[in-house]
């Protein structure tokens, strides 16, 4: 198993199962998981998530995660 | 009598906040003295930074801009505010009140009642005008020395190049993906940089694009959808304020020539939680 620190803002707080609130929390997945496999876990919609960033760096959701990364979720805003 | 020697009998010994002297020159006297020299306000005020006289509506920018140079070199600049709504109307606002010489105003919409709640041009009065026009005229009001270019028209791929014709800088102000990659691509191909702001609700988002960086597609991906959030959680009155105010501060960064900029990066902002998050674009 790997453990990867997810933190999720804007909207997306209330998928975090400890409070809706942007703090980092951890979750444990197989080895070998990718970002979709994560969000599907967290029950995140995937067209609410499109901006998926692992170490502050933007990947797509076949993108296999390794154990002790940051993962940082926001939603598409483009209001003005 | 020539442009100078009126500037010198015009200036007036005054003091700073700090308690440093200064020679000032009133607004009253340059438009007397653009009358008879029969120039421009902007003119003037040029010629007046650069003997060392300083127009007192600029004094409070000195300590900002970097003295009477970095103020000569904003008049002389030109800034484009595409999308002229909730983000737009206060950045034009706050560049002309800087003193950024020439505004390029571009929108194709008019104001509506539902504008009300935060945009800042938007009056009672002026519902139904077009949003570039009538902040057009608000500026003119705020800052008689621009020049200010209207276009009251969207961007479309005929138009963009020759409404950023000239520019040094791009502020994407627009509420729509497509616009903000259309306007994007344009940047990248006049070699503009662009500072994108965006809004929904009680969150918001700045970048700094410069061409060659990451930019849009790696915020949004490849493909994404027209409207983000903000179309079930709405837009209210601090947020495009806050977020303009940041658009701002960058575009002025960057007509002054500085390195400090949010380059290759996204601020995120959520004010419901009170959170600044700084995430990196990448390299390209």
């Amino acid at each position: 198993m790997i453990t990867v620190n997810v933190a999720l803002f804007a909207t997306l707080r209330q998928y975090n199962p400890y409070g809706n609130t942007s703090e980092p929390f951890p979750v444990q997945l197989p080895e070998g998981s990718n970002i979709a496999s994560l969000l599907e876990i967290l029950q995140i919609p995937p067209q609410e998530s499109k901006q998926v960033f692992v170490d502050s760096v933007r990947q797509e959701p076949d993108y296999i995660l390794q154990d002790g990364v940051r993962v940082a979720i926001f939603p598409p805003i483009a209001g003005g | 009598m020539e442009l100078t020697a009126l500037i010198r009998a015009q200036a007036r010994e005054a003091v700073m906040p700090g308690g440093e002297s200064y020679l000032s020159l009133s607004l009253a006297s340059v438009r007397e003295i653009a009358r008879i020299c029969a120039c421009s306000v902007k003119e003037v005020e040029i010629a007046a930074l650069e003997k060392g006289v300083i127009p007192e509506r600029y004094q409070r920018n000195l300590g900002t801009v970097g003295g009477p140079t970095g103020q000569v070199r904003l008049l002389r600049a030109r800034a484009a505010v595409i999308g002229l709504g909730g983000l737009g109307g206060l950045a034009a606002e706050l560049l002309a009140r800087m003193g950024v010489g020439t505004l390029v105003l571009v929108d194709g919409d008019s104001f509506s009642e539902s504008n009300l709640n935060r945009q800042l041009v938007s009056t009672e009065k002026n519902l139904g005008q077009n949003k570039a026009a009538a902040a057009a005229v608000r500026l003119q009001e705020v800052n008689s020395a621009l020049e200010l270019i209207t276009f009251p028209c969207f961007i479309t791929p005929e138009n963009t190049g020759t409404i950023l014709e000239g520019c040094q800088v791009v502020l994407d102000c627009l509420d729509s993906l497509g616009a903000r990659f259309l306007l994007q691509r344009f940047c990248r191909e006049l070699r503009l940089p662009l500072v994108h702001g965006a809004i929904a609700q009680f969150y918001g988002q700045l970048a700094v694009i410069f061409p060659g960086d990451p930019g849009l597609e790696r915020i949004y991906g490849p493909s994404p959808p027209d409207r983000g959030i903000e179309k079930e959680l709405g837009n209210p009155a601090a947020t495009p304020a806050l977020v303009a105010s940041l658009q701002v501060q960058e575009a002025m960064k960057i007509l002054l020539g500085r390195e400090d900029l949010m380059r290759g990066r996204l601020l995120f902002v959520d004010t419901l939680q009170g959170v600044f998050e700084t995430v990196d674009l990448g390299k390209d």
